[in-house]
């Protein structure tokens, strides 16, 4: 299934406006930005295409705001008070609640259009050279991690700290996510060769 | 820089106006496979680019050509 550019403007404004009135009575939160995040890329995403993939690139939109805003969020508090242990924990628990809630309503919504359907040969290419991408940045940042622990160049504190460390490990990996689904919008929006 | 380009886009209109849906559905493939396959965004498998001929009952170089 694809949403026509005007569905997807209008999804989108509507999206913004809700949570610009809910930002100007009840203030900042992580629920708000999420919902404005996402009505902002459906808009834009109304005048930059003529149609969006439903099946595919919407859960993909929707997992990536929810990476971004969700965990960054979380990666804020976590290196912003080191020593606050029991906050990062229940801080971590509730983004993983979340992020769940947010992927079931995201598919829940798939589903409901009817817009599923088994991946083809194509989105398994994408999925591949996707995690390609995805694997390269985890190396990438593994070794960057590794490098600087033995060298005490810059995260001398995470030396003698398993819980920043943990968390370290944790960031590279949804950095590496991150990588992941946004190579594969982009695949989906600019197209695979291949080769 | 060679590609490959496709006369899919003509031949569903021969096939009197084949929708890409009754093609992806003919293939086994999605929708949006046929509409990247159209805008040579996707270069397909040799299963699903013979597959594809066979819908249109001509042979492969008819509907792919490497240029």
């Amino acid at each position: 299934m694809v949403a026509n550019k005007n569905l997807l403007r209008w999804v989108g404004a509507s999206f913004v406006l809700v949570n610009l009135v809910m930002l100007a009575v009840w203030g900042w939160g992580t629920l708000f930005l999420l919902g404005l995040g996402f009505g902002g890329v459906v808009c834009a995403a109304g005048w930059w295409a003529d149609d969006i993939d439903f099946t595919n690139e919407f859960p993909l939109l929707v997992s990536l705001i929810a990476v971004l805003t969700i965990f960054g969020r979380y990666f804020y508090f976590v290196f912003t008070n080191p020593d606050d242990l029991a906050g990062g924990l229940s801080r971590f628990v509730s983004a993983i609640i979340f992020m769940i809630v947010i992927e079931v309503i995201a598919h829940s919504l798939v589903a409901a259009q009817n817009a599923t359907a088994d991946a083809d040969e194509r989105d398994k290419s994408i999925e591949r050279a996707a995690s390609r991408w995805g694997y390269i940045v985890l190396v990438a940042g593994v070794w960057v991690l590794i490098a600087q622990l033995v060298s005490r160049v810059v995260l001398e504190q995470a030396m003698y700290s398993g819980y920043l460390l943990a968390n370290l490990l944790f960031l590279i990996f949804i950095v590496a996510e991150l990588a992941n689904i946004v190579a594969r919008l982009l695949y989906y929006r600019l197209g695979l060769s291949r080769g | 820089m060679a590609s490959i380009t496709n006369q899919v886009p003509r031949l569903r209109f021969e096939a009197d106006g084949m929708s890409q849906q009754a093609l992806a559905d003919a293939v086994g493939v999605t929708r949006q496979t046929i509409i990247a396959i159209e805008k040579n965004k996707y270069s397909p498998s040799l299963e699903v680019a013979f597959k594809i001929a066979q819908v249109f009952e001509c042979r492969l170089e008819q509907v792919f050509a490497y240029e």
